[in-house]
């Protein structure tokens, strides 16, 4: 789809990238093409979505990355995987809705990603049959 | 600017849309010119074809994932040819009489609507599941209900020819389901109806529409030429659904004052809840909704459903991330889900506006009621899932999400409202209702009882927008039976409406 909307830039997708290993872990293990799509989905899905969605989003990941510096010194992908687990089960369950809620819209584009490639749902086990599914009734 | 004339325009293609063209077809006949406007595409069949984010990103608006002002739910309605007929899973339930009583509508009875009802049962092939088709999915779910002493009710459903692909939500790539995409608007174009698809209708003036044709890149070519149009029409019927039929009204310039318009919006907000088994179970494969339990309509307005959905769907209703996540999707054959309607109150302040490009925003706020039905709803499917066998269950508004057997016995405390953290659980719906009801005074109404939009002789709606209050089941029979009797009401004055 021709579309020149920015969505990301290079360095955000790098973190995104990161963030979708902690949300689901399996995604270390992505091969390049499945890291590539990944990435894709998620920009298609952001454009899509309206200028003032795109900046909430770039926003939100510039927070994550940046805000536990205030306390550990360093970029979030930098602090121990456990401090990263903690901080993002922070937001997960924050104080603020609006927290919470964009936390939650984060983690759906990282699961669109993973989840809606058709190989990630063969390796669990989700075969649908188009035209034959009542024949794998019992 | 290309110019059109009609005598009736819809506008919409879904249930409400669908059931009016085919009821107003034979006017057609007598020389009378008919069209319907839809917005999305018509599909071909080879089109259906199941995967998750393409077919969402076509068949729903905003990819079925429309975020209320609040961005605490996500709404999912359907747009193309059949409307969200196309994307339903075709169960098909009568309206309760005693909703019909609340709605307390002057003229419009339960009688009718149900006779109405009956109808489109009979043409669209309503009849239950055969006991050979369950998958286990909905077995467990029965057994569960069973054995805690739950009536366990199967759904009547609309199907014909099912293959058992799960893929209803997607679209059926066995065209199975009797959608008006298959029965009404088929009919209505045979006698003469037009359906004029990639169009979208950007306001009403005096008697005409503007709309353009945009076409998008999937499903067949529109049939007018790309750009611009007025298109002029003697009685303009609105079935665009809630969310769309409000907002294409406020965003247009009628003569009157609508205070109700946009307002006392339902929507049965619904959680996905899930449960993993030890063994894996057939749960994507077959029909994926054949029971529901109606115990906790009356006390506690919620219903409980069988239901199954796909990976990313599945994942993201999933209130956690990390290690817990995985385990749980780890073997998507394990997982046996239930989705919660809760039947939310008509609140004034519950509605859809229109922000300055004229695209619709929807205002929610969860009633103190839907909390605790959401929570009790919780536990109950939290008994039903361990009653049937489960290894683990994730109940969103719990302590810990992830709940194992070992626990089955402290689900009363480990689910609270405390616990139920808006944005953080994953809420949606996908019942739209309200925003131009029906009623008598234009103070706390849009329409009459027959679908007209008070003052204006010329301007219908019929679909769910006109819904009074919520219908406490799935809608969609209900909205062809108002749709019915808003054409009935069209043709017995057609003489004067359409002269």
């Amino acid at each position: 789809m021709a579309d020149n909307k920015k969505v990301f830039s290079d360095r955000q997708a790098a973190f995104l990238q990161h963030l979708a290993t902690r949300m689901v872990p399996e995604a270390r293990d992505l091969n390049a093409a499945q890291r590539r799509r990944l990435r894709m989905t998620i920009r298609l899905m952001l454009r899509r979505r309206s200028g003032m969605e795109r900046l909430q989003v770039r926003l939100f990941l510039f927070v994550i990355r940046w805000l536990p510096a205030l306390r550990y010194l360093r970029p979030f992908e930098r602090m121990p995987e456990s401090a990263q687990d903690r901080f993002l089960a922070f937001l997960e369950a924050a104080p603020l809705k609006v927290i919470r809620a964009g936390f939650w819209g984060l983690k759906t584009l990282v699961f669109m990603g993973y989840y809606g490639q058709a190989d990630i749902a063969k390796e669990i086990h989700y075969t649908p049959s188009l035209h034959h599914g009542n024949e794998y009734l019992g | 600017m290309n110019e059109r004339h009609y005598d009736v325009l819809i506008i919409g293609a879904g249930a409400g849309g669908g059931t009016v063209a085919r009821e107003l077809a034979p006017l057609c006949r007598e020389g009378k010119r008919i069209a319907v406007l839809e917005w999305g595409p018509r599909f071909r069949d080879s089109e259906f074809n199941g995967d998750e984010l393409r077919m969402a990103g076509k068949v729903y608006f905003a990819s079925g994932g429309f975020l209320t002002e609040s961005r605490d739910m996500t709404l999912a309605f359907g747009r193309g040819y059949g409307g969200s007929t196309m994307v339903y899973t075709g169960t098909s339930i009568d309206l309760p009489a005693h909703v019909a009583d609340a709605w307390a509508v002057p003229g419009l009875s339960h009688g009718d609507i149900a006779a109405r009802t009956a109808k489109y049962k009979a043409e669209n092939n309503v009849h239950e599941l055969d006991d050979g088709l369950i998958n286990e999915n909905n077995g467990l779910f029965a057994q569960g209900c069973r054995a805690l002493g739950l009536n366990v009710r199967k759904f009547p459903v609309n199907i014909k020819g099912c293959q058992g692909s799960g893929m209803c939500n997607m679209g059926c790539p066995n065209q199975a389901k009797q959608g008006t995409n298959r029965v009404q608007l088929p009919e209505a174009e045979a006698q003469g109806v037009e359906i004029v698809t990639h169009c979208r209708v950007e306001r009403i003036g005096e008697r005409y529409v503007d709309a353009r044709i945009e076409p998008f890149p999937f499903g067949l070519p529109p049939e007018w030429e790309p750009g611009p149009y007025r298109i002029h029409a003697k009685v303009i019927v609105v079935c665009g659904g809630a969310v769309n039929t409000s907002a294409l009204l406020l965003r247009s310039s009628l003569p009157g004052r609508f205070p109700a318009l946009g307002r006392y919006f339902t929507c049965h907000p619904a959680l996905t809840l899930i449960a993993q088994h030890d063994q894996p179970i057939t749960n994507y494969y077959g029909f994926p909704k054949t029971y529901y339990c109606d115990d906790f309509e009356r006390s506690d307005h919620f219903i409980l459903e069988t239901c199954m959905y796909f990976p990313f769907t599945t994942a993201k209703n999933i209130a956690t991330f990390g290690e817990a996540h995985s385990a749980f999707l780890e073997d998507f054959r394990k997982l046996q889900m239930i989705l919660v309607l809760a039947g939310d109150p008509a609140l004034r302040e519950n509605r859809i506006e229109v922000d300055g490009d004229g695209e619709p925003k929807v205002h929610y706020n969860f009633a103190d009621s839907v909390r605790a039905g959401l929570v009790k709803a919780q536990k109950v499917a939290g008994d039903i899932f361990f009653a049937a066998g489960a290894r683990r269950i994730h109940l969103p508004a719990a302590a810990e999400p992830m709940i194992d057997a070992s626990m089955a016995g402290d689900l009363d405390t480990l689910v609270g409202d405390q616990h139920f953290e808006l944005g953080r659980i994953p809420i949606s719906a996908a019942h739209m209702m309200g925003g131009c009801r029906m009623g008598t005074s234009p103070e706390d109404s849009v329409t009459d009882a027959w679908g007209r939009v008070h003052g204006i002789p010329w301007l219908f709606c019929a679909d769910s927008s006109l819904f009074p209050k919520s219908s406490e089941v799935n809608p969609y029979l209900t909205v062809m039976a108002l749709a019915d009797r808003v054409a009935e009401g069209i043709r017995m004055e057609a003489g004067a409406l359409l002269a």
